[in-house]
């Protein structure tokens, strides 16, 4: 499954929203299968939006690839996922799909 | 009550700030305020530009200049209120455009580094300013001195002192309180994954490719200064200050030293 941020703007601040689009991005997808975050087209992210989209998805049991990063969303995403002590290698975490 | 402005002949936007919110939290109490604007035409045009009487009763600031279009100017971000968190994304995502349109060459970290600034210090003001004015920013650029942006924005909350003590009650001096607040991963709110708002402002300001960037806190009866440049944060310093009700912030960040 594959959830496409930009369907839902380019700049995100805010925990609520991160906490919102968490839940959006769960509600089709099917438990046990890889769950597909595209970041095309997103241009800058808060921490804490990271913090509260990212943190939980990652501590679930299913897969989550981050495909489509740029270099600045990826080093915040790396950042906070080290706050989380979540440690995933860049290899199973980033994909690029272009 | 009736304010008289009128010698004032300069004013920065964080004053601005707290002057607003003076005069809406009395009138929304119920209280006449009336603001006698300065005779000083410039302080009086730009206090205009900064909107520091938009949405208030007709009257609340008396000589102001009526400004229907400045033009290109300085202020980026006029006095701007917002009580939610819908509001905080609405304006990360104007105010990351706004930026990237102001940053040269290209340097599209120098707008992530002032998203992040909204981002975490407005979504802090709304959460735990807990006030029905909510939190006031405004933002401008400055070309003298030396150039820089200022993000102002404030509170009429507990203030951060008040907050901490919440949760750690050991924390009785309120520079000591707000020192604490600063580190990483301290919080108030028992969530082991808060406590990342500061921090995060510092680490963009120091990925940002400007030369400098500070952030100062007035809360309480206490003053915070934290100056970041390119390989850190190089000072955190405290001060005792007069009494402060909520909490009010000033993130500067620019190509040049500001000390």
């Amino acid at each position: 499954m594959s959830f496409r941020l930009d369907q839902h703007g380019a700049v995100f601040s805010t925990r609520p929203r991160g906490r919102q689009l968490r839940q959006a991005a769960l509600s089709d997808h099917a438990h046990g299968q890889e769950l597909h975050i595209s970041f095309e087209g997103v241009q800058s992210i808060s921490y804490s939006f990271a913090d509260e989209f990212l943190g939980p998805l990652m501590l679930s049991s299913d897969r989550v690839v981050l495909e489509d990063v740029a270099p600045q969303l990826h080093r915040i995403i790396k950042s906070t996922l080290q706050r989380r002590n979540i440690r995933i290698a860049d290899s199973d975490l980033f994909a690029v799909t272009a | 009550m009736i304010l008289d402005a009128q010698a004032l002949r300069f004013a920065v936007p964080t004053f601005l700030l707290r002057l607003r919110a003076f005069v809406e939290w009395h009138q929304n109490r119920g209280h006449s305020v009336q603001v006698l604007a300065p005779t000083n035409a410039a302080v009086a045009t730009y206090m205009a530009r900064m909107g520091i009487a938009n949405g208030l009763s007709k009257g609340s600031f008396v000589g102001l200049p009526d400004i229907s279009n400045p033009g290109d100017s300085d202020v980026l971000i006029p006095i701007t209120q917002l009580r939610e968190f819908q509001e905080v994304d609405e304006l990360g995502e104007r105010v990351f455009q706004l930026f990237l349109g102001h940053c040269d060459n290209d340097v599209s970290v120098f707008a992530s580094a002032m998203h992040m600034a909204v981002s975490e210090l407005c979504a802090n003001s709304v959460e735990h300013g807990t006030n029905p004015c909510g939190c006031y920013v405004a933002a401008q650029r400055y070309e003298r001195p030396h150039r820089r942006t200022v993000l102002s924005l404030g509170d009429l909350g507990v203030g951060i002192p008040a907050h901490m003590r919440k949760q750690f009650d050991h924390l009785k001096g309120d520079r000591t309180a707000l020192r604490e607040a600063l580190k990483e991963g301290v919080t108030a709110t028992g969530k082991d994954e808060r406590g990342i708002g500061f921090t995060s402002v510092a680490e963009e300001a120091m990925n940002s490719q400007m030369r400098y960037a500070t952030l100062d806190i007035h809360s309480g009866k206490a003053q915070l200064k934290q100056i970041v440049a390119p390989e850190g944060i190089s000072a955190v310093t405290t001060s005792d200050a007069p009494n402060k009700f909520g909490t009010w912030l000033t993130f500067e960040i620019g190509p040049s030293p500001s000390v």
